[in-house]
């Protein structure tokens, strides 16, 4: 057998592009690698690269650089465009020449036009561009198809990186669905489970209560039945708004007004609750009413759960031209390594397993009250209670 | 002499619900809603038996029985 018959610099050159593309982190850098590789033995001023839009069936840029001359085009490279889509709907290289006539050295333009692929499927363009020339030579354009060759790993290797990204985010969907399917199941039988056990314990033959035994059972039976529906209520508003379909049925109204018809729905349910109000007179603004109202009924029943026995004081207030709601209580506060977490779906703040809930209702409000181009947030210090502000715009046409 | 039962739940409504129908079998019963609460009545009286959770604040159902 004999030795191969190819110039060893030539073979040493190749190997530097293969490095260059293949020995990096990334697809761009790969790309930034081989490019720079490439221009010792084949100038050009600027390249850019297209690749095939699967969805529009169109061409977008995905990297562009200019090297040489004309460097200020580096953003634009719309230069190319033409050619690429030329070179995609003829599926082979192309070389374009400048204009006839054209004197100005930046219009005499020499293009050259690479198809890129992922298997025998054009996936996008590579074109080069020279400007004043020289001409393309036949081992420059060679020289080129494999740096074209290349850069198709690369885009292949981009489409790779992409859907890897695509599929930890699912992954990381999926695995909120089935933390919240364990999460809600859980939930759900706890309060059935009460609402069975108590119902089956008053119905024993064997045995009688007394009326204050069924009373205390049955309070508690129909507490668990309330917090079993307002549980799927929340459930059914939180796949609402998780699928964007909430639509908020906007009028003027009255916040303080509505604050104080929420307390006296509270009060109902729990006659002892200390509520100290300081409703300054605020202009109306604009505001579903339905959803707001379940905005301050989850603060109060959260208040109930998380701090009991706790004063409530609801301040309302405008401050830099917005409608400014405070909602404090001066319960136990909340850890400060919990707080950045407390608005997020499902998230339940570690610790509290005697106090029931899915995790929804500060979700819920965080939603709702961005709807309203608002913004809710907390402030908490241990053994002094939590503060709830929430920022509402001013409609100044009310 | 009836027989003692220590309910150990960090859950209010169990520990009110077992209670109540243990009573009626004619059964003592002390309750705690945590492990430490339950080895405090454990080690001051005479317990017959101890229904222990598993999943509790200050000490879990695993640790709990261990000291015991």
């Amino acid at each position: 057998m004999s030795d191969s018959q190819l110039d060893p610099r030539t073979l040493a050159y190749i190997q530097t592009l293969f490095q260059s593309a293949t020995m990096t982190d990334d697809w761009k850098s790969g790309l930034d690698k081989l490019l720079i590789a490439l221009r010792t033995e084949f100038v050009f001023d600027n390249v850019a690269i297209y690749e095939v839009d699967p969805t529009a069936l169109s061409l977008e840029v995905v990297y562009a650089r200019a090297v040489g001359r004309g460097k200020a085009a580096e953003a634009d490279a719309a230069w190319g465009e033409s050619l690429a889509n030329l070179v995609l709907a003829r599926e082979s290289v192309i070389v374009q020449d400048p204009v006839e006539g054209a004197t100005e050295r930046i219009s005499q333009a020499y293009l050259l036009g690479l198809p890129l692929y992922s298997g025998s499927k054009v996936t996008g363009v590579m074109v080069f561009i020279r400007f004043g020339g020289p001409i393309y030579k036949d081992t420059q354009m060679s020289l080129a198809m494999v740096a074209g060759g290349w850069a198709s790993a690369l885009l292949n290797r981009k489409a790779h990186e992409e859907t890897h990204q695509k599929l930890d985010a699912l992954r990381q969907k999926v695995q909120l669905q089935d933390d919240f399917l364990a999460t809600i199941s859980h939930e759900l039988r706890t309060p059935l489970g009460f609402i069975k056990g108590y119902s089956t314990t008053l119905l024993r033959s064997d045995t009688t209560w007394d009326t204050e035994d069924s009373k205390e059972f049955l309070t508690i039976i129909d507490e668990e039945a309330d917090r079993l529906a307002q549980l799927i209520d929340n459930i059914l508003e939180s796949a609402k708004l998780q699928s964007h379909s909430v639509k908020l049925s906007v009028q003027p109204l009255r916040l303080d007004a509505l604050i104080r018809d929420v307390i006296i729905r509270v009060r109902t349910r729990h006659p002892n609750l200390e509520v100290e109000l300081q409703l300054e007179k605020v202009p109306p603004i604009q505001g579903d009413n339905v959803r707001l109202t379940q905005v301050f009924e989850n603060l109060f029943s959260n208040a109930i759960k998380y701090a009991p026995g706790s004063k409530i004081t609801v301040v309302t207030k405008v401050e830099n031209n917005a409608l400014l709601v405070t909602f404090s209580d001066h319960g136990p506060g909340i850890p400060k390594a919990y707080l950045p977490y407390i608005f997020e779906r499902f998230y339940r703040v570690p610790g509290n397993r005697t106090n029931t809930g899915s995790g929804l209702g500060l979700y819920i409000c965080n939603q709702i009250i961005t709807a309203h181009r608002g913004k809710i947030w907390v402030e908490s210090e241990l053994d002094q209670g939590s503060t709830f502000y929430i920022q509402l715009p001013i409609d100044p046409t009310l | 002499m009836p027989k003692r039962i220590l309910i150990v739940d960090d859950e209010p409504r169990y520990l009110r619900l077992l209670e109540a129908n243990l009573r009626t079998e004619g059964y003592e019963v002390a309750t705690a809603q945590d492990g430490v609460q339950a080895i405090d009545i454990f080690s001051s009286q005479p317990i017959d038996l101890i229904l222990l959770d598993i999943m509790m604040p200050r000490m879990d159902g695993f640790s709990t029985c261990q000291r015991i």
